[in-house]
């Protein structure tokens, strides 16, 4: 019996010694292990969180089964929107577009001595064909560049490509951005909206080699007509979660990512000297976004109070950890730089403020019932706050605003669903509250639209477009019908009128601008193009081994 | 007739959250050749105690604390497992209860005959399997029962399978726990009586346990009566029947019904079986003796031999009323 | 013993059977999600254009809403040996997305469960045989600790200590990205070594089960009659061990691992995400977030057929290894 209980008491003490060892070892940074050469090939190694769905096939077409992020080293466009400064830059094309007299022509020149990866030359047939596929097959006109508004035409003469437009369509350029050129003949005979395209061939700084579970690899395009990179192979690394992937940041097995990082670890990762961390704006505004059409929320007032209850600095700060961009009360992201009405920004209208908040809604005619919660006429202010289930720093957000809420005086009941889920309630507007990113193609009229009453339908609809809000005003909608034809001056400005009509309407409230939060290690490798985004093709191929 | 078997002293015990347990405490008794010796006493006595300490099947706890056993002259107790292992079947054997899972229950009746052949002596194959067949023929089995397993027989014929293999190697003893309790009374007539043939034929000893003490004044050439893990009486079968001396064997025969004779009122035993951490002084019987006296209570009764057996009673001591009873033997107590 | 035809028949029916009601509520399941996965698409790629939904849907053959129509069409596909086609993954077919994946299951699940069940049989075994021993009792107190553990905080614990820390194996995934380049004995070895941590830290976990349950099923063996007359007749030990006392003991769990082998197709999820390595789990897990119908039939039926086989081979092999069992 007491031999028994002494064996005991030793395995336990060992155990625990054991254990305490085992945490205490996992607070050391490792050597960082340098694996770039492989056989004296100079190798950049992405990472980036890839399913294995998403290498189903390999056509720029498709929307599904694959990773978008690979076209961007393999085919080019023939304009590329960087976000970094929020302009267009040339790419396929010689230079930026021109416009004819009546803005109904866009004339494009293209490059000369452009070959594709199978050597064969590239010419303004491949470019028709890559439009005309969008014609005749609608769904994979993702923005419907052929609508009854928009494209006519489009036809080549030598070298020279011409839009023509039905209407006045100032945006073209922005969704030109949007579409890889690819190879006539490698599609040929392809139905381009089932075709793999297992061996895509395209004009893009990196050529592709092979895939396999572990990495899709990209050699160097040697004939590249603008840049040939330093380095001979791109391996994309590919990872099915973000934590793995960060230690391999951490480890230094991977250079960088596309974005993809475990927002947590970021402090610990930077506080090596070789990480660092590029931040821009972006097309992704995530918001709380109010049903306009639900008792409560129908009043302005109420909305206002919801906006002035969300801390945005402190939601950037402690859940994002410094990695997005803070919003615009207007909406408009500072990526369409000159466009933004900067003073909203900082205006005090629209600052985090409670006991504003809880002014705005006592001078509206509520008043706190005794359970502490906002009410008139004895309906209180209680909602139901939809968000992503799997989602931890969306969750942690929601917790936090929730609690501003309640200190305000609103009540909310969380209910957690998936994403496609959420995409429903949001198109049919059977919610109440409901926090999720809008995401907008790179033109600023179509962010702005997000707020155009021709984009959303009465609840119980689906909206044809994304204004989930359900909102509705007249001076928006013509603002922006004007400045879908306007000229860039007269479309600054009705851009600003309908930034502050957002701003005082708070038909959602926004919480912080999503764009790029690239973490990349300059131990290995140097001379990144921080000027655009530096995982991009064009920073890619100007890396060089240290 | 030679002395097969010789227990001396032997006491076993095991501990217990509330102390040591007696389970057997000082047993003594001599099976010889060719004997059938029985043991016979109430549930929890210490006869199967007995008999596992004697075949080193104890589970521990249980332990042999004291006391020495010698088959044909051989000290057991000093034997390592693997000499002892040696013996095991070969010179003794053990016949248990009738359970449901005596036998094991996934394996063909021919594999558990000849596992316990081929353990001790080799053969081929084809030499273990006839001599599997002989066994069952030995206890009235059609031989294509070797193919059957366990659950395919009957109880009265798993038993005799039993039986069959515990004579496989032809031992000097076999330990029968209870073999026919289980058994309804037609089949266990059976039994008995094919045990009784084998034993003619083959001349084994047998230890027989059983609380059944008719059955045992049937067959057995001596009993030994055990009551609170001590050997109270050992004595002849017909003497037995003609007068039992110790009174708590008296008390046993007085419970059970004669078949032939007068009807008698069943008297039962009051009381019962003491606690064997904390025995009682003196005679471990006496809280339940109608005979009881003063030294019953004070002082072990000391074991007498004499040429009936052996008993240990106060009574039959010196001045005690049935001392002239004890037959003559010059050697005394012990 | 043995097997007669009409029982083998009543099985293999009773399999059908079964195997057409899970092909049955397969299609009905994920149709109760709701979610209009063409409207999901169209609202994140194509600013919620309802051309485009329209066109998805008509690709995903969706337009024809009526149920038994897509249950006539589930079937008569099913029976070709077509899966449809995944939304997520489109045009990739189910087929081809589950048969990806499954080689890598097979190879690391499947081989986990027979260890993990072979090694925590034979320690139960040695720990019951002689218990109360001081190999019983840290194989106890370890089985224990092991059984609280959530795996996922094995398998963090082992990539952070032997991958990030002693460099000994890789950070997770199943081959390294220049497999393509390796010699044929080249790339068993990596294969090996990349499953190396992912099939260990499975065992780990899942070890303490098979411990506990065969030391308390070969302790209760071991009180049995037949158990003491094999002693009596002087077995020897391995005899003993094995044959009379492991082979009863055993027999409760058998059914066991049969069906956690029937199981072993839906992959391990969290091992998947935490050595990011490619299984069925995670595709179906992804399929389920997604809403991606076909996906997530195909997926549970390749469960679903796996288990009913299983199932049907422990109900055939189980009167052969316990022959109390009757055949009726």
């Amino acid at each position: 019996m007491i031999k028994n209980k002494q064996t005991r008491w030793l395995l336990s003490f060992s155990f625990t010694i054991m254990i305490i060892l085992m945490i205490g070892c996992t607070t050391n940074n490792p050597a960082i292990s340098s694996n770039n050469d492989s056989d004296g090939k100079i190798q950049f190694h992405l990472g980036e969180t890839i399913n294995p769905e998403q290498v189903s096939n390999f056509n720029p077409f498709l929307v599904n089964g694959n990773w978008q992020g690979l076209f961007e080293y393999i085919y080019e466009p023939l304009f590329y929107f960087n976000p970094v400064q929020g302009e267009l830059m040339p790419v396929l094309a010689e230079e930026l577009g021109t416009w004819s007299e009546d803005q109904k022509t866009y004339t494009v020149e293209l490059l000369d001595d452009v070959v594709w990866h199978d050597g064969q030359e590239f010419s303004a047939e491949d470019v028709l064909y890559t439009f005309h596929a969008l014609k005749e097959h609608k769904v994979l006109d993702q923005y419907q560049i052929w609508s009854d508004k928009r494209l006519n035409e489009v036809t080549a003469d030598g070298n020279t490509i011409t839009f023509k437009l039905n209407e006045k369509f100032p945006s073209l350029p922005f969704y030109l951005s949007t579409v890889e050129i690819v190879s006539k003949h490698s599609f040929d005979g392809e139905d381009p909206s089932t075709h793999l395209n297992k061996e895509p061939i395209g004009t893009g700084p990196f050529k592709y080699k092979s895939v396999n579970e572990s990495a899709i690899i990209l050699e160097k395009n040697a004939d590249h007509h603008s840049h040939v990179p330093t380095i001979d192979e791109l391996v994309v690394n590919r990872f099915n979660n973000a934590s793995t992937l960060t230690l391999s940041l951490e480890e230094g097995s991977i250079d960088a990512s596309t974005g993809t990082i475990a927002m947590p670890s970021i402090p610990k990762l930077l506080e090596n000297s070789a990480a660092k961390m590029q931040v821009y704006p972006g097309l992704n505004v995530f918001s709380v976004i109010m049903n306009n059409e639900r008792p409560g929320l129908d009043d302005e007032a109420v909305r206002r109070a919801i906006q002035l209850a969300i801390d945005r600095t402190t939601l950037i700060e402690k859940a994002e950890m410094n990695s997005v961009f803070p919003a615009n009360p207007g909406f408009l992201p500072k990526v369409f730089n000159e466009m933004v009405d900067d003073a909203l920004f900082e205006n005090d209208a629209y600052q985090f403020n409670i006991e504003q908040a809880i002014q705005v809604l006592e001078e509206a005619g509520y008043t706190k019932n005794t359970n502490g919660i906002f009410e008139k006429d004895g309906k209180e202010l209680a909602f139901t706050y939809n968000m992503a289930s799997n989602a931890p720093a969306q969750n942690k957000e929601g917790t936090m605003i929730t609690q501003w809420l309640q200190e305000v005086g609103i009540k909310t009941t969380v209910k957690l669903v998936t994403w496609p889920e959420l995409t429903k309630l949001a198109m049919s507007g059977n919610y109440d509250l409901l926090q999720n990113g809008i995401e907008f193609p790179p033109d600023p009229q179509a962010a702005l639209e997000v707020f155009h009453s021709k984009m959303t339908a009465p609840e119980g609809e689906n909206t044809p477009g994304l204004n989930y809000m359900r909102f509705s005003d007249d001076d928006v909608d013509q603002w922006l019908d004007e400045a879908s034809v306007a000229d860039e001056t007269t479309r600054q400005d009705l851009y600003k009128k309908v930034q502050n009509r957002i701003a005082e309407q708070a038909p959602v409230a926004v919480m912080y601008n999503v764009g790029g939060h690239i973490p990349y290690r300059v131990d290995n490798f140097t001379n990144y193009n921080e000027d655009v985004p530096v995982y991009s093709a064009i920073s890619l191929s100007q890396v060089e081994p240290k | 007739m030679v002395n097969l078997l010789e227990i001396n002293n032997l006491c076993i015990d095991y501990d217990s959250p509330r102390g040591k347990v007696k389970a057997v405490h000082n047993v003594s008794f001599t099976i010889k050749k060719g004997e059938i010796f029985g043991l016979v006493g109430e549930s929890g006595c210490g006869k199967s105690t007995t008999a596992f300490g004697i075949s080193r099947l104890l589970r521990p706890p249980a332990q042999i604390s004291a006391g020495s056993i010698t088959l044909n002259g051989q000290e057991l107790t000093h034997l390592s497992e693997a000499e002892f292992d040696k013996l095991r079947w070969s010179h003794i054997s053990i016949v248990l209860q009738s359970a449901m899972n005596n036998l094991n229950p996934v394996i063909k009746i021919q594999e558990q005959l000849i596992d316990a052949i081929l353990a001790h002596k080799a053969m081929s194959a084809e030499e273990a399997i006839n001599h599997a067949k002989y066994l069952l023929r030995l206890v009235d089995i059609n031989e294509e029962r070797l193919a059957n397993f366990p659950h395919e027989l009957s109880g009265g014929m798993r038993q005799r399978v039993v039986i069959a293999m515990a004579l496989a190697l032809q031992p000097d003893l076999i330990i029968m726990d209870e073999p026919t309790t289980a058994l309804d009374v037609v089949v266990q007539n059976g039994i008995i009586h094919k045990i009784l043939e084998l034993q003619k034929d083959f001349g084994f000893s047998i230890l027989f346990i059983t609380h059944d003490l008719p059955l045992m004044l049937e067959i057995c050439d001596r009993i030994g009566v055990m009551y609170a893990g001590e050997l109270v009486e050992v004595t002849k079968r017909e003497d037995l029947m003609e007068q039992a001396r110790h009174p708590y064997t008296q008390g046993l025969l007085e419970s059970f019904p004669p078949l032939k004779g007068e009807k008698r009122r069943l008297k039962g035993i009051s009381g019962h079986p003491p606690d064997l951490v904390t025995p009682p002084d003196g005679c471990s019987f006496h809280p339940r003796c109608p005979y009881a006296m003063l030294q019953c209570k004070q002082k072990e009764p000391e074991k007498l031999h004499d040429n009936k057996g052996i008993i240990a009673c106060h009574l039959y001591q010196e001045g005690g009323h049935r001392f002239e009873q004890l037959q003559t033997t010059s050697e005394g107590t012990k | 013993m043995g097997l007669n035809a009409g029982y083998i028949l009543k099985r293999v029916g009773f399999a059908l059977v079964t195997l057409y009601v899970a092909i049955t509520v397969n299609f009905l399941l994920p149709r109760l999600m709701g979610g209009d996965i063409a409207d999901t698409i169209a609202s994140e790629m194509a600013l919620g254009s309802p051309e485009v939904a329209a066109a998805l849907r008509e690709q995903f053959g969706l337009d024809n809403t009526n149920l038994f129509y897509q249950y006539k069409q589930y079937l008569v596909q099913l029976f070709q040996g077509n899966m449809g086609v995944s939304y997520v993954n489109y045009p990739a077919p189910v087929t081809e997305v589950m048969l990806s994946a499954l080689p890598w299951t097979l190879g690391t699940v499947l081989i986990a469960t027979i260890l993990s069940y072979g090694i925590g049989w034979m320690i139960g075994i040695k720990g019951a045989w002689k218990s109360g021993s001081l190999f019983d009792n840290i194989s106890l107190f370890v089985s224990f600790f092991l059984n609280s553990v959530p795996y996922f905080w094995i398998g963090i614990i082992m990539i952070m200590i032997f991958s990030f820390h002693l460099d000994l194996f890789p950070l997770g995934k199943a081959i390294p990205h220049d497999f393509d380049s390796l010699s044929f004995m080249g790339k068993i070895t990596t294969i090996i070594h990349h499953a190396a941590l992912p099939v260990i830290s499975m065992i780990i976990a899942s070890l303490a089960g098979h411990i506990l349950v065969l030391r308390n099923n070969l302790i209760r063996v071991l009180s049995e009659d037949y158990m003491l007359l094999a002693k009596a007749k002087g077995l020897s030990n391995r005899r003993r061990k094995y044959t009379y006392g492991a082979r009863n003991a055993l027999l409760p769990s058998f059914t066991g691992l049969m069906i956690t082998l029937g199981h072993v197709i839906g992959g391990a999820l969290t091992m998947e995400i935490v050595f990011s390595y490619p299984g069925v789990g995670l595709v179906t897990f992804n399929a389920i977030l997604n809403h991606d119908f076909p996906l997530i039939q195909g997926a549970f039926l390749f469960i679903a057929i796996s288990v009913i086989i299983a199932n049907l081979i422990a109900d055939l092999m189980y009167p052969i290894i316990d022959p109390r069992v009757a055949l009726q």
